[in-house]
Formats: structure tokens, sequence, C-alpha cells
């Protein structure tokens, strides 16, 4: 009989140590391979489930930056309101923007906060319109009524008070430190009103 | 069908292409466990938490190296969990007994080994010395692989399966008488 390594006869035999399991082997593995799938199909994919999580946080922060960006909105509006209508007692003059000596403009006060400009408009010289100009407070509306557009209040900027008509056409009145008032009409047309001494 | 188509299909989770591989593996496998865990019952649950790691794993599979070889390792790797978990495994560092191990001894023996035998003899060693026989001579592991699954140092494990072979040379002599 030939000699042999231990190693190389454990090697050589190891093949044949194949042994049929018992049947119930396949019945406990196949039981618990059907519960796992079972559990896997009832829960949802672990990437979708990252995706969803992402999705709520990101509305949520949504949700809470439109929130805060509503409220502080808001309260810009509520706090140009205010300074809106602290002009209700002044009365001024106006001259365009040219430079050339206007009419003088007295401001009245109408109902609760009107104001009201009854001389005609001129702009670099030339009649405009000989529409009223008038900046209306009524109730909790803050409307600047011109050329038969009216003009919301919408927003405060830098002391700037913007009107915005519904045909999207906008005025900017804007209060400067010397009690000068500046009304801009779209692009080129600019009003100056100063405070009447 | 081929056995990647299976393994393609057991990655979709289809029942019969595990019925399948089931049937292919098991009795490699089986036999593997029995190295390893002289007990049956232990062996055939090895066997079973070793084949559901494979199907539960199956995805991870790249068809790059032998899948037998694949399936072998997660088998031996539960094996040894199983082993540790049982506390079974205990791998005595003393290398005292080495000092009565004639080395110059040749460790060549005169003997036809039949698959019965091996087991037989696998089954009257201590579960240390059986363990690192099995995973150096027949799993092909290297010392330092063996360190580390076993976290035992590469000497303790040379030394171990030294042993190891004295006896079941010891053993095998008797078994010849």
């Amino acid at each position: 009989m030939e000699e042999k390594d231990l190693f190389d006869l454990f090697r050589e035999e190891s093949d044949n140590l194949n042994e049929t399991p018992p049947p119930a082997a396949w019945n406990r593995l196949e039981k618990r391979l059907s519960s796992t799938a079972k559990r896997k199909k009832k829960r949802k994919p672990l990437q979708l489930q990252l995706v969803l999580a992402v999705a709520i946080v990101a509305l949520l922060l949504l949700l809470g930056f439109v929130s805060w960006f509503v409220a502080r909105q808001h309260e810009d509006l509520l706090r140009g309101r205010r300074e809106f209508a602290e002009l209700k007692f002044l009365q001024g003059e106006w001259s365009s923007n040219d430079g050339k000596t206007t009419d003088l403009m007295t401001w009245k006060l109408r109902d609760s906060l009107t104001f009201v400009a009854d001389k005609m408009l001129y702009y670099d010289g030339t009649l405009i319109s000989n529409t009223s100009l008038s900046i209306k407070s009524q109730g909790k509306d803050n409307v600047f009524a011109f050329n038969n557009q009216n003009y919301e209040l919408k927003d405060i900027k830098n002391n700037t008070f913007i009107f915005k008509a519904k045909n999207r056409s906008e005025i900017r009145l804007r209060k400067s430190n010397d009690d000068r008032f500046t009304i801009s009409f779209g692009e080129g047309m600019v009003f100056v009103f100063r405070k009447k001494m | 069908m081929t056995e990647n188509e299976i393994i393609y299909l057991c990655q979709q989770q289809d029942a019969k292409a595990q019925k399948w591989l089931y049937d292919r593996f098991a009795p490699k496998m089986f036999g593997v466990c029995r190295r390893y865990l002289p007990n049956r019952e232990d062996a055939e649950d090895v066997l079973v938490e070793g084949m559901f790691r494979v199907f539960d794993n199956i995805k991870t599979f790249q068809f790059a190296g032998s899948f037998e070889g694949w399936v072998r390792r997660i088998m031996v790797n539960e094996a040894l969990m199983f082993l540790r978990k049982k506390r079974l495994l205990t791998v005595d560092a003393d290398a005292s007994e080495l000092n009565t191990i004639e080395l110059s001894d040749p460790l060549s023996i005169e003997h036809e080994l039949m698959a019965k035998d091996i087991l037989k003899l696998l089954e009257q060693l201590p579960t240390g010395y059986r363990t690192i026989f099995n995973l150096f001579v027949i799993e092909g592991y290297k010392h330092i692989e063996i360190a580390e699954l076993l976290n035992i140092s590469i000497n303790t494990s040379k030394s171990q399966l030294i042993l190891a072979k004295d006896r079941m040379k010891k053993l095998m002599l008797n078994h010849e008488k």
C-alpha cells in the first residue's frame, strides 16, 4: 500500500463526505424563507423609505419657510400700513422731476385717510392727465387711485411703499429723510412731493 | 438550466430555484457541517441557518468566483459561530504537549482511509484540534487566516495543528489495530 501524507489522505477523501440531510431540514428552511419573503414584501424597500423621509422633511421645511415668509410679509404690510397712516396729516407741494417749478398741490384729508391732488398732473411740462391723484385708506385697505386704476399697497421696502394694480402696473412711493416723497409711475415718470412749509 | 441561471432566479426569490439549489448543495454542505459538529442535530441546525444566510445574501453574489466556494465559506463561518455560541470552541494555547511529539517523525501513514473513517476520527478530536484541522487541511485556510478567524495567534494555530495531526495519527494507528 502506498505511503501517503495524512493531510493528503484527508483532502482526497473529504470530497466524499457528502451526506443527505434529513428532509426536516428543508421544511424548516422553507418555512423561514417564506416568512422572510412575506416580511420583505410588507416592508417598503429601504431606498423608498429614505426618499419618503427626505421628501417629508423637505415638505415640512418648505411649509415652515412659506409660513414664516407669509407671516413676515404680513407683519411688514401691517407696519407699512401703520407708517402710511401717519401720512394723513401731511400737506405738501409737488413738482415734476425735470426741475421745472409746477403748481403747488395741496393735500387734503378726505374721509379717514384720503389724499387728493386737485391740480392737473404734468410730466416733462406736458399735461398728462387731469385725473385727480388720490391716496386713500379705507378701513384696512390702502389704495392709491390713479387713471381709473386702484393701486393697492402690497409691500414696503427701504422706506418705499409699493402699490400694485390689477393690470400689474406698479407705483412706488418713497419716503426720504428730508420729508420728501417720491412717486414713481413705472419708468421715467417721477413726482417729488415736499412737505409744505 | 445552468447554475448561474438558477442563482439568478434565487436572487429573485424564486422558490423552485431555491429548492433546486438546496438539493444541489445540501449534501455537500451537510458534510461540511458534520466535519465541524459531530452531533447530527447540531449539524442540521447549522445547515439550515447557513443555507438561510445563503439565500438571504444571494443578491450580493457577483458571479465573480465559485458559487460553491462562496456557499462553503458561509457554512464554515456559521459552524464556527455555532461553536462559539455554545462555548465549544476553546483553543488551548498551552504548547507543553508539543515537547512530547517527536517532530522528526514522518507524518505519513500507510493507510486506506474511507470517508466514514474520517468522520469517526474527527469526532474523536477535541473541538479546537478538529476545527483547526478542518480549516487548514480540508478548507485550505492559511495559519494567518485561521488566527484571525478564531482570534488566536498564528503560533497557536500552528502548534494546535501539529498536536491535532499527532493525535489523528495515533487514532488512526489504533483504528488500524
